[in-house]
């Protein structure tokens, strides 16, 4: 009679929970965070559990529930934090004072990689990870929401309360350091 | 006239990455740009860089685990709030 029946919400924990701490953990860089979103998401998807009516997987609609935690969680932590792009030294450090030319030690080597290729290394994904973490926690969930999430522009910054300037500045700053990251890190490794 | 065609560094990674975002810029920041990359290698490095790290980004896979704990602790609190609520 109705489509709850369909859940099984006594294994959610067993044939999910994994998977879902793994996706959150990818996006988050917390593991107490993570865990705890995974928790509330099956907590929420229960209370939730009679507005489910079968049209998607249970998993996906698992996946959604939990996706709109982790937006949750990036508003959250944007209200706590600097979220205006001003006051930030990115620039300077990469540019210089006066802003014209790349400060010698900081601009773009040739990498000695066919760029048309696609990348098949495992370890520049492990290295990524590593440097994304190391962004400030704004620029972090914006380039998150963006290249990860693929949510649009205009909801990421409705989502964080920033203008769409602020949006590419931030993410601007956000691509200049895992560049160089990437370069020391990977490449020069 | 001619500083304005000669656009910073700065400003010029800034374009890259905006029509990264945007998939277009205007008239005269494209002619910026374009005179900018048409002399300047190391920015024209950094839009290919940043071009391949960005196409290749999507390909990331995580395969995590909850430890033990974590995942018993989530199983304890979720088959109460079941067993409470059914």
């Amino acid at each position: 009679m109705d489509a709850n029946r369909k859940l099984n919400a006594t294994s959610w924990v067993d044939n999910y929970g994994d998977a879902l701490y793994s996706y959150t953990l990818a996006r988050v860089n917390n593991a107490a965070q993570a865990e705890d979103i995974v928790q509330e998401t099956f907590l929420s998807a229960w209370r939730a559990r009679d507005t489910y009516n079968g049209t998607a997987s249970e998993k996906t609609w698992l996946y959604t529930i939990c996706k709109n935690k982790i937006i949750d969680y990036y508003r959250k932590a944007s209200t706590n934090k600097e979220v205006l792009a001003k006051e930030d030294e990115t620039e300077d450090y990469f540019f210089g004072d006066d802003g014209r030319h790349w400060d010698n030690d900081k601009k773009p080597q040739s990498w000695g990689v066919d760029y048309s290729k696609n990348i098949e290394n495992k370890e520049f994904y492990s290295i990524l990870k590593k440097c994304k973490d190391k962004l400030k926690e704004v620029q972090q969930s914006v380039f998150t929401m963006k290249y990860l999430e693929d949510i649009d522009t205009d909801e990421i910054c409705e989502t964080l309360g920033i203008t769409v300037q602020n949006y590419w500045v931030l993410i601007h700053r956000a691509k200049i350091q895992l560049r160089t990251c990437l370069e020391k890190n990977w490449i020069n490794a | 006239m001619a500083n304005w065609f000669n656009i910073s560094c700065k400003k010029a990674t800034y374009l890259i990455s905006k029509k990264q975002e945007e998939g277009s810029l205007t008239i005269g920041e494209k002619l910026q740009l374009f005179i900018h990359l048409f002399i300047c290698d190391v920015c024209k490095l950094f839009k290919v860089q940043t071009n391949y790290i960005l196409k290749n980004i999507h390909q990331h896979h995580h395969t995590e685990t909850l430890t033990v704990a974590a995942k018993e602790k989530i199983n304890v609190v979720v088959k109460e709030e079941i067993i409470k609520t059914q």
